[in-house]
């Protein structure tokens, strides 16, 4: 985890390969197979395999996808807001700021955040934040999550996670 | 003829079914086909008129008000409602004889943007596929919510208004964490009854004169601009409660001309002419001020959250015109299907519920508490034909709302009403619940109300009393987990959930205590710090409220507020307590009976070690947990010890809360209901020295741990024998009863007895395990079966699986034997 | 031996009550207290509370609430408590000491019978005084047999009747018809009177008992007291809801003028208890419910009489 920040530097031609993964247009002949393969790696991550690396893996699929879908960069098209996730032994601090349709994420601790998420580990993350065979109760339980700040920011967070793993899962509302 | 007197022979109204009144037939089966679906209307409004008009974002408006002085709160809400009312859809949708729907759906779930709202933000993808209570919205909504309205909003809500406000203060950290309380002002402000007898009585023109004229008659002086703006803001509400019902005239009008269908025509053409009289002027006629009612409803609940808004005393309201009526020709049939249709349009929205409440409160309705019977002003029997009317449109209808509550005294009320009171709960399983006159006037009494005013009480939302159309007490404002702060004194401030972080102050380690009296005030310590920082989140909100959202639609139609030339939410109404409801009161007094019985008089056991056993959650210590559950020292039961911890817990909540002021100048009364709240927060708490395992459901309301009072009439004993002038926020007795139809007057004998001994309120569902065992498993089969919570009546099928099983494992009596059926 | 009852030593015999049921809603009219006394002069093989028959205190074990602990092996003196035991208790070998009952810790044994000082049995009795002024319900002695404690019935239906409370009895008939007199009949307001079998010799069989002693006090309590008596017949199947028995009493009721009597539906429930205290089932008894039409045909033959229930 610790390289986190270097992970999400990402060189102009690997972003352009992920742009294929989900926006691929539909002349490409292997784009249902890029397609599949991201989806299938999301997948893995939050059916818990490698569900450490979940957010990771979230921002960092988020970011690409800000870049590259015009219609989800909407969500943050006029947004302000900063967030601090924070695991709770420390290990993990990760600021993320979205600004004017542009997601910066930073792996450090800042001073002043909309809203700040403790969390346990990459389950609790997943847990929380996406709506897909969550079990609330178990989170709460275990006192997983610590939310503290404004909670409409992390709503709007949500909406965005669920967004994507809904796109990814093929199981957008039609 | 006397005021009151009977005229209906049958009581029961046998003659009336919904065979006859297909249309109440067909409504009712539309209800229960239809999926509620999430309404934009509302937040669509509210927002382009924040964004667009509300005045210090128009320029326009800056200029020409140039000089003067900002629009004060009340106004801003009053041109706000004004806008609402005035763009909002009229909509005739079904077969209903009354025109005008709350939302634009057939049953709809307004959202309120400034009322947590956005909670549902993360969830609104999956809303419409969920399993449980599942809401219908469309991708444009979903588009319009995510993109338009809810990032409006961000800063704006009550929640983080007062969380800015007040700098994230620990109190509203502490709520955040689930495990300690609940301020629902969030959410809600609406536990309140309107003063729907002057809009019966006198009409909304009477009213905007009033205000007009005490506007008019206050001088020019600044002094005066907070109640100039009042009244003003009074008079806009109002005024767009008259577009909004012009506007459903209209409709029904020109529907009328395009129908073909000469019955339903003329059907549209009354209800035009209706909707064109009331609610401006005073009714002339029963369905006249039914429509009234039904329109200055749909319109308060624009301006606040439809949570437990409750209509009240509606058979005193209506029953003048209801008379009128029938001397006039009305059949009793007609009474019923009017009333009918009045209840099905109560019940034509749902609340909204984001998965994680579902999940662990779920399953409410919006709590409209309806009142019947009991006494009048002056102390005579109020129970009329009317009362009667409603009762057999309820057993016929069998919807969650309204709620109903049946006031019952039993020195000047007759036993036959009484009677058959238990006939309909008997025959609709869940509905009416009970409340002594007697206890409920002298608990209001003990808070300053005086007499007259305590006996036209109603039930607010679930249970709550308050003086009707005259209170403003927001009477489920905070939700307390009282075994929370048991554990607090037991882990030195420390919670398990909430593991190594200090939450309340240290207080001294049980290991040190020599005297069950020296744990008792380290409860005491706990409770108190505990409700200190619940009130300070609830005033925090309440003031928030004063500066973003007052309620002057709600201030006109409430007694008090035209004198005082004040909002409700700045006191403006005759009574300003606030109501806190306590869950889990059996199970801290018997964690608190069995340590004095164990750890300190029988001293089998240390303090220490029941500690220990209940970190592990009894595993090793069978023993001692089956000792500690099969004690008789229980809540519930003949049990001395029980007795005196329960009474010593109920007056110092009592006079803690009593002690805080609220943010309009009133108190704090306690009462012990639970909604849905005890299988929820005993699911998020450890085992207890009740003998309680981790997880289960805490007994709801003021009922008996399950199993631990295994007679009815100790259990009743107990709770009358309990302070009722300390519980004056109500409380909710939940028994069940296997059912049976031949013991009427056995059950009606129970409730008059333990409403002599003094019980405040009881309630019963009567139905067996088995049949929810099986609706548990097939809840297809069951879509109307109907319970009673605590306080409210819900269905079945929407409850989370820990409500369920709270229900199915209540105690329950036989009717017919009086035995507990063993579980 | 005994330890387990309060008060002096059980060598004189105690009245025990083994059961207060409070709101009792069958046992009389209206919202009712049931006291239920130890000892029996007759034995029914059918009887609904077979721990009703000995008047010694007896060791219950209740099998849904044992948590086998092992508690009650460990004291036990005489070997009778056996963990494998699926009755816990071999009675053979059990002397009733009740060491077990006190260390069970889930009261999976439970001791059967206890003894009340009257004035304590009285302010437990009154709790409910509001339900029984409401409803019209009292206090109502059931057993087992109540007239076998004739001297501590006495003292507290008087005492009952001191406070105004309303009276009623349940009783087998098998009394010393002087006695009753003299120390009960003036202080109960209604008598439940079980008439089972008309034959002697049938009566014998199956209670113990025969039923001459039992018909003829019938017989005086309907000359003295005609309204407040209502004869009742246990239905047990086979036994005594035969045409022949049946047709028989309602020969003998319409003999003796009584206008309305009572018809208990048999319940297997008492065979459970049986086993609890660790008594044999007769193998002559059905463990089923009546049929509702098995039911109606009893009540055919009393079509005569007023059909008493509550």
């Amino acid at each position: 985890m610790n390289s986190l920040l270097r992970r999400y530097t990402i060189p102009l031609n690997a972003a352009d390969r992920i742009f294929r993964l989900f926006k691929a247009p539909p002349r490409m002949p292997f784009a249902p197979y890029f397609k599949r393969k991201a989806s299938q790696k999301f997948l893995k991550v939050i059916e818990g395999e490698i569900a450490e690396t979940f957010l990771e893996v979230l921002l960092f699929f988020m970011k690409v996808k800000f870049m590259l879908d015009p219609s989800y960069r909407r969500n943050i098209e006029n947004f302000k807001g900063c967030y601090q996730f924070k695991s709770k032994d420390g290990e993990v601090s990760v600021f993320v700021e979205f600004d004017s349709g542009k997601m910066d994420i930073k792996e450090t601790l800042a001073d002043e955040v909309d809203v700040t998420c403790i969390f346990k580990d990459g389950r609790s993350l997943i847990n929380l934040l996406l709506s897909r065979d969550r079990d609330i109760l178990r989170g709460l339980l275990n006192n997983e999550i610590m939310l503290t700040g404004n909670l409409n920011y992390m709503y709007k967070f949500g909406f965005m996670a669920n967004h994507l793993q809904l796109e990814l899962t093929g199981n957008l509302p039609i | 003829m006397d005021k009151n007197s009977i005229t209906i022979q049958d009581l029961s109204l046998q003659e009336i079914t919904l065979e006859r009144l297909p249309r109440l037939k067909k409504l009712r089966d539309l209800h229960f086909d239809t999926k509620p679906e999430i309404c934009l209307e509302l937040p669509r409004l509210m927002t382009y008129y924040m964004k667009n008009l509300d005045p210090p974002a128009s320029p326009e408006r800056e200029r020409w008000r140039a000089g003067n002085k900002e629009d004060s709160p009340e106004l801003r809400s009053g041109k706000l409602n004004k806008y609402i009312l005035e763009n909002k859809r009229p909509v005739i949708i079904d077969g209903n004889l009354l025109a005008g729907t709350t939302t634009t759906k057939q049953i709809g779930v307004i959202l309120y943007p400034h009322l947590l709202g956005q909670s549902i933000w993360p969830e609104l993808e999956t809303v419409s596929r969920r399993k449980k209570n599942p809401f219908g919205i469309t991708i444009e909504e979903i588009d319009e919510l995510n993109f338009e309205i809810f990032p409006y909003w961000m800063n704006r809500t009550i929640q983080e208004v007062a969380r800015k406000e007040n700098g994230n203060p620990p109190c509203q950290k502490l709520m955040e964490r689930i495990v300690f309380f609940i301020a629902t002002k969030a959410y809600c402000i609406s536990h309140t009854v309107p003063d729907y007898a002057a809009v019966v009585e006198r009409g909304l023109l009477d009213i905007i004169n009033e205000a007009k004229e005490k506007e008019l008659s206050l001088g020019n002086s600044s002094n005066d601009k907070e109640k100039r703006d009042f009244y003003q803001a009074a008079q806009l509400s109002l005024n767009g409660i008259l577009s909004y019902a012009a506007n459903l005239s209209r409709l029904a009008a020109s529907m009328a001309q395009e129908e073909n269908n000469p019955v339903r025509k003329e059907e549209l053409l009354r209800m035009s002419e209706v909707c064109s009289k009331v609610p401006a002027q005073k009714p002339a006629t029963f369905r006249e001020a039914v429509n009234a009612v039904w329109i200055c409803r749909i319109a308060l609940l624009q301006e606040n959250s439809s949570i437990a808004m409750s209509p009240g005393r509606l058979d005193q309201v209506l029953y003048p015109l209801y008379r009128r009526d029938m001397e006039q020709g009305m059949s009793l049939s007609e009474a019923v299907e009017l009333v009918g249709c009045l209840w099905l349009k109560i019940c034509d929205q749902a609340p909204l519920a984001p998965e994680v409440s579902e999940e662990l409160f779920g399953g409410s309705g919006c709590n409209q508490a309806i009142t019947l019977g009991g006494i009048d002003m002056e102390g005579k029997d109020a129970v009329n034909d009317l009362t009667y009317v409603m009762l057999r449109a309820t057993e016929l209808l069998k919807v969650r709302d309204p709620n109903i509550n049946a006031r019952y005294h039993p020195e000047i009320n007759k036993k036959e009403y009484l009677e058959r009171l238990c006939d309909v709960n008997i025959n609709t399983g869940a509905t009416p619940c009970f409340h002594n006159d007697i206890s409920a006037i002298e608990a209001l009494q003990g808070q300053g109300v005086t007499l007259e005013h305590a006996r036209d009480y109603s039930s607010v939302g679930c249970v709550e009393i308050t003086s009707s159309g005259r209170t403003f007490a927001h009477t489920g404002c905070i939700l307390m987990n009282l075994p929370s702060a048991l554990e607090l004194a037991f882990f030195q401030g420390k919670h398990r959930l909430t593991e190594d972080e200090q939450i309340g102050p240290v207080t001294k380690s049980p290991e040190d205590m020599d005297s069950f009296e020296e744990f008792r005030e380290v409860l005491a310590t706990q409770l108190a710090w505990l409700i200190d920082q619940a009130v300070t989140l609830n005033n925090n909100f309440g003031k928030a409220y004063q500066k973003i959202h007052p309620s002057p639609m709600q201030s006109a139609i409430m007694e008090g507020c035209m004198e005082k030339g004040k909002d409700v939410i700045q006191g403006g109404a005759l009574y300003n307590s606030s109501g806190a409801a306590m869950i889990g009161i059996a199970e801290v007094v018997d964690s608190m009976t069995a340590i004095e019985e164990f750890v300190f008089k029988k001293k089998l056991i240390s303090f220490s070690e029941l500690l220990e056993a209940i970190n592990k959650n009894w595993e090793n210590y069978e023993k001692l947990q089956a000792m500690v559950k099969t004690s008789t020292e229980k809540f519930g039961t003949d049990s001395e010890m029980a007795k005196k911890n329960a009474d010593w817990l109920i007056a110092f909540l009592h006079n803690t809360f009593q002690s805080k002021e609220n943010y309009r100048g009133g108190k704090y009364t306690v009462g012990y209901w639970t909604m849905t709240n005890h299988a929820g927060f005993g699911a998020l708490s450890g085992a207890l020295p009740s003998g309680r395992v981790k997880g289960e459901p805490f007994p709801s309301g003021i009922t008996p741990v399950s199993g631990a009072a295994p007679e009815l009439t100790p259990c009743l004993n107990f709770v009358a024998n309990l302070d009722h002038t300390n519980i004056a926020d109500g409380h909710a007795l939940n028994l069940k009863y296997t059912p049976s139809t031949t013991t009427v007057p056995k059950f009606a004998d129970t409730v008059e007895a333990f409403f002599k001994m003094g019980g405040l309120q009881v309630q019963f569902n009567i139905i067996d395990r088995k049949t929810l065992e099986d609706a548990r498993k097939y809840p297809e089969r069951y879509p109307d079966l109907f319970v009673r919570v605590s306080g409210y009546s819900a269905y079945f099928k929407d409850l989370s699986p820990h409500m369920q099983q709270e229900i199915i494992t209540r105690a329950e009596y036989h009717l017919d034997t009086g035995r507990e059926v063993p579980y | 031996m005994i330890s387990l009852i309060k008060g002096p030593s059980f060598s004189q015999p105690q009245p025990l009550i083994f059961d207060i049921k409070r709101n009792a809603l069958e046992d009389g009219p209206g919202i009712r207290t049931t006291l239920f006394f130890k000892g029996c002069h007759l034995h029914c093989i059918w009887c609904q509370n077979p721990e009703s028959i000995d008047p010694a205190p007896e060791i219950g074990f209740y099998p849904a609430s044992c948590i086998k602990s092992g508690e009650c092996v460990n004291v036990c003196k005489t070997g009778a408590c056996q963990v494998e035991n699926p009755w816990r208790i071999d009675r053979e070998k059990c002397d009733r000491c009740g060491d077990c009952v006190k260390v069970c810790p889930g009261r999976g044994l439970r001791q059967i019978g206890c003894f009340y000082p009257v004035e304590e049995l009285i302010s437990i009795l009154l709790r409910d005084r509001v339900f029984y002024e409401v409803s019209g319900g009292g206090i109502t002695l059931s057993g087992g047999e109540p007239t076998f404690h004739m001297e501590y019935i006495s003292l507290i239906l008087q005492k009952l009747k001191m406070q105004g409370i309303h009276t009623a009895i349940q009783t087998n008939g098998f009394f010393d018809w002087s006695e009753f007199k003299a120390k009960v009949l003036n202080w109960v307001d209604v008598i439940m009177f079980d008439i089972k079998l008309a034959d002697p010799k049938e009566h014998l069989k199956y209670t113990g008992r025969k039923n001459c002693l039992i018909l003829e006090n019938l017989g005086r309590l309907f000359k003295e007291r005609p309204k407040d008596i209502i004869p009742r017949i246990p239905l047990i199947p086979g036994i005594t809801a035969t045409t022949q028995n049946l047709k028989a009493i309602s020969e003998l009721f319409q003999g003796l003028k009584i206008t309305r009597c009572s018809l208990l539906a048999y319940n297997p429930i008492g065979l459970s208890k049986a086993e609890n205290i660790g008594k044999p089932i007769p193998p002559e008894l059905s463990r089923h419910m009546m049929t509702p039409a098995e039911e109606k045909k009893c009540r055919e033959i009393f079509s005569w009489a007023e059909l008493v229930g509550f």
